[in-house]
């Protein structure tokens, strides 16, 4: 290891030793390096600025941002929820369902897992709360639906994945269809489980009438995950595009079919999407530069080699990656998961033979995971904080949600078909 | 000369991201629009696209470091009592700091190395583009040196503790 790659990984370790913003201290470790190699710093702004130039897929993820808090600032959040309501009905423990089905349609218009946990999981975790549900189980089944919003197209960590091993982002959303599922039904049957041996209550009965009025006014919204696919899939549009489309779509169902969204409103989405853009995109291309790095030090292809070494079993090498990520979700951010360690995997994934469509869904399922996993897990404190319920409470409850989540994702492992299936009879991957 | 100042910043950090960002969004609008309904298609909006979108993230992180949201790894922090925690983000920013100041002239020499280039379509000049890198290291700085001084009142006892350590502590 040269001096220079030390002295980055020092400050890289540092990031989260002294609670440095990600980005930035990214930004610092790849400076460090790169005037140890007597580099010119002017590489910095070129890499960084550079990915947000070339990369045209990656304008798709603020596009998604704006839409995601569009729907959470109107009314179409609370449709969503009251439709799901109808349809569950008298089931018992039928909130729990509520929160599953919700999430999923959701998921058909945003693709952020964050954006479900505080726009939806808001409606969610107050409505289970007066009906009297544990607030622990309400957080812990309302963070793991959540984890649907980015498997099930659209998904901004896919097309982030997109962006970085050059796949189509068409075939990474539908791969994306089956595991989301796959996991809704896993997740109603520790519902169905846990409400039976709790005695959770049953929903309300909805009559025909009410049942048909809910739905037709919850209509508009459960269009759009139909337009958004619908245009990806007949090439009408490019992920992209899609992505502004369903801004626009979102705003005007707010506006003349919910009747809400004033320029207040409106100018409040702005400035919070600006926000949201500047956290996350600010990261994608600080990571360019530790990127930079990588591909200098030749680390991908040392790793490669040294796998490759042990054994150059596909399914072994499936394993490894699964647990190291998993291990990797308990304590670091999502996004440096995906930017920095992922990468690095790609070399070895493609000697293997795996599809990268496939590896894209098992990696990625893996770190939404990683959302959910104690101790440091985003979606654990985004409901904690939401619902006033102590952290550690939601810890103890999670466990049978992961175990869930961890089924599924060695499902999707193992039988690649779950994922490649869609994308193949769409005609989208060989 | 305070308040000229702060309008200055909100220019900067909030209403030019906010117009590149719908400057972004309905160049889209009008390029699908075009393409399918008025069966033109349109070349100039991907320059817009793209030079809103470099807008958006680069004076958009200045505003997110003014609302203190960009992603941070807090779980050792949290533990910390207010003092070590003050010192060790005052540690993590002191390495912040010096790095942003080091970018400042690389950067802007480079934003004006590329001055001969232009964008395919609008002839937009490179320089734009790769400018506001310049103000996000500066409002970096700027920021971050505001922690800093905060988290040094807390080291001499003048403050209890930085508002952000407390914030954590109460979300927990």
């Amino acid at each position: 290891m040269s001096a220079a790659l030390l002295v980055a990984l020092i400050i890289f370790v540092l990031i989260f030793l002294l609670r440095m913003p990600i980005a930035f201290g990214m930004i610092s470790s790849a400076v460090a390096y790169l005037l140890i190699k007597g580099q010119d710093l002017g590489l910095v702004a070129n890499q960084i600025v550079n990915t947000y130039y070339t990369n045209y897929v990656i304008i798709a993820v603020p596009l998604f941002m704006f839409t995601a808090n569009v729907m959470n600032s109107g009314k179409v959040t609370d449709m969503i929820f009251n439709f799901s309501n109808a349809l569950c009905g008298r089931m018992r423990g039928a909130l729990g369902h509520v929160n599953i089905l919700g999430s999923l349609i959701f998921s058909g218009m945003t693709g952020s897992a964050i954006a479900d946990a505080a726009g939806l999981g808001k409606i969610e975790l107050q409505a289970m709360k007066s009906n009297g549900f544990d607030d622990s189980f309400s957080c812990a089944i309302t963070a793991a639906s959540s984890t649907l919003g980015p498997i099930f197209p659209p998904s901004i960590p896919l097309v982030i994945y997109a962006m970085l091993s050059g796949t189509s982002v068409g075939a990474l959303f539908m791969g994306g269809m089956v595991p989301a599922i796959l996991l809704t039904v896993a997740l109603m049957v520790y519902v169905a489980i846990v409400s039976k041996v709790r005695n959770y209550p049953r929903g309300p009965q909805f009559k025909l009438k009410a049942f048909i009025a809910l739905t037709i006014q919850a209509l508009p919204s459960l269009l759009t995950p139909v337009i958004l696919l619908t245009g990806i899939y007949t090439g009408v549009m490019t992920p992209t595009e899609a992505g502004a489309i369903a801004g626009l779509y979102a705003i005007l169902i707010s506006i003349f079919a919910y009747k809400s969204l004033s320029p207040k409103e409106f100018w409040k989405v702005v400035k919070t999407t600006i926000q949201d853009v500047g956290a996350t995109s600010i990261i994608i291309g600080a990571a360019a530069i530790i990127s930079y790095v990588v591909a200098r030090e030749d680390i991908s292809t040392g790793l490669a080699k040294w796998i490759m070494g042990i054994s150059s079993n596909k399914n072994f090498f499936l394993f490894l990656v699964n647990i190291v990520i998993l291990l990797l979700g308990m304590f670091i951010d999502t996004s440096t998961i995906q930017l920095i360690f992922v990468p690095i995997l790609f070399p070895v994934a493609r000697a293997l033979g795996i599809d990268m469509v496939h590896f894209g869904l098992v990696v990625t399922f893996n770190m939404m995971i990683g959302l959910s996993t104690p101790p440091f897990g985003m979606l654990l404190f985004i409901t904690s904080s939401i619902s006033g319920t102590p952290l550690k409470d939601i810890v103890k409850e999670i466990f049978w949600p992961l175990l869930a989540m961890i089924i599924v994702l060695l499902v999707i492992t193992y039988i690649p078909d779950t994922v490649l299936f869609l994308p193949r009879a769409a005609g989208l991957l060989k | 000369m305070k308040k000229l100042l702060f309008a200055v910043r909100d220019i900067f950090e909030i209403y030019v991201p906010a117009i590149a960002f719908l400057t972004m969004f309905v160049s889209f609008i009008m390029q699908v629009f075009s393409r399918y309904v008025i069966n033109m298609p349109l070349t100039w909006t991907q320059d817009l696209i793209v030079m809103g979108f470099v807008w958006t993230v680069l004076f958009g992180a200045c505003y997110t470091m003014r609302a203190r949201r960009h992603v941070k790894f807090t779980m050792v922090y949290d533990k910390l009592k207010p003092r070590p925690a003050a010192l060790s983000r005052l540690a993590g920013n002191a390495i912040i700091v010096l790095t942003f100041l080091m970018l400042i002239i690389p950067s802007w020499k480079y934003a004006f190395f590329l001055y001969f280039q232009k964008t395919a379509v609008l002839r937009i000049n490179y320089t734009y583009i790769f400018l506001p890198f310049v103000y996000l290291a500066i409002s970096v700085i700027v920021y971050t040196i505001e922690e800093m001084i905060e988290d040094i009142k807390v080291l001499r006892g003048k403050l209890a503790d930085s508002r952000d350590h407390m914030q954590e502590e109460f979300i927990k």
